[in-house]
């Protein structure tokens, strides 16, 4: 991990330092989405509910009570407000957060011509992950997007490392089987 | 099963760089701006509550500071100027209280009736 560790810099949010707590946002946001995609399953109702729960974090920093495991303490805040909100999506039965009035529309939408492809292939993988479990989307979004190894995925979702590589395990075999060979990463 | 036969098995990992929200640099920044702007007003206030907790705490320490070397000297004062025992028998004196009730004080020993008789008659 490059730059302050995560202590000094939730102790320097504590103060208020908007760099450091913008440094923070950029270090896990990517785990964040990850957790908040596998709850929500939409890219758009996902960036709605991290950005929800990075304020609502700040706002309880105090209670975060070692700052060094802060990933673990965020990701939980995220897991709890995306499933509120999963939770209250279905209550109301509504249409769907990202009627393009949430994050998504007011950071804009990337460039369709350029992105196309990769828009096509997003909601490939979005239908996809729709048809593994929870926590099997969790664990290959940590893993196989922001390269969590086991241990840590272990910590932060209270299961054993064992039942982390099974998920894992189970989760790329499914989505190798409704994707095919299209999305296999390629070899560094 | 060995781990190298357990790899060999493992199915191959998925690309999913087409869910990474950092992959695009530019709509990256501008989520973390929006963030930073929805949190804005929070850091506001951490910043001015450090600001006047800060000021307390640098207030508190020179506070103690000089409690403390007041007490220093007040403990040295007292021990330098404790009173002698006739000063005290003089002021119990101007005090209306009999010397001889001063001394029996401080020597510690009980006065006997007869003691308290003799005084009583020196009185009146």
């Amino acid at each position: 991990m490059k730059g302050p560790s995560d202590g000094t810099l939730v102790a320097r949010a504590r103060r208020g330092d908007a760099a450091a707590f913008g440094a923070l946002v950029q270090r896990h946001y990517r785990a964040c989405n990850a957790v908040a995609l596998a709850i929500l399953r939409r890219r758009a109702d996902a960036e709605d509910a991290c950005q929800d729960a990075w304020v609502r974090a700040l706002e309880k920093l105090d209670t975060c009570r070692n700052p060094e495991r802060f990933a673990s303490w965020m990701l939980q805040i995220v897991r709890n407000h995306a499933r509120n909100l999963w939770a209250a999506r279905r209550v109301r039965a509504a249409e769907p957060l990202d009627s393009n009035a949430g994050l998504a529309a007011a950071v804009g939408r990337e460039d369709p011509t350029r992105d196309h492809e990769r828009e096509r292939l997003r909601a490939r993988l979005e239908g996809a992950l729709a048809e593994v479990s929870e926590v099997q989307r969790t664990v290959l979004l940590l893993h196989d997007l922001d390269g969590w190894p086991h241990r840590k995925i272990a910590t932060a979702l209270e299961i054993s490392e064992v039942m982390s590589r099974q998920h894992l395990f189970q989760a790329r075999r499914k989505l190798r089987a409704m994707l095919g060979d299209e999305t296999l990463q390629q070899p560094e | 099963m060995d781990a190298s036969d357990r790899r060999s098995r493992e199915p191959a990992p998925v690309d999913l760089s087409a869910l990474d929200p950092t992959a695009d640099r530019e709509r990256f920044g501008r989520i973390v701006e929006r963030i930073q702007m929805a949190g804005a007003a929070e850091l506001h206030r951490r910043r001015r509550e450090a600001g006047i907790w800060g000021e307390v705490a640098r207030w508190r320490r020179g506070i103690l500071l000089g409690a403390g070397a007041l007490a220093a000297a007040s403990v040295l004062t007292l021990l330098l100027t404790r009173p002698s025992s006739e000063s005290q028998a003089e002021s119990t004196t101007v005090l209306g209280i009999p010397s001889q009730w001063s001394e029996w004080v401080a020597s510690g020993e009980q006065p006997g009736p007869g003691d308290l008789l003799t005084i009583e008659r020196s009185e009146s």
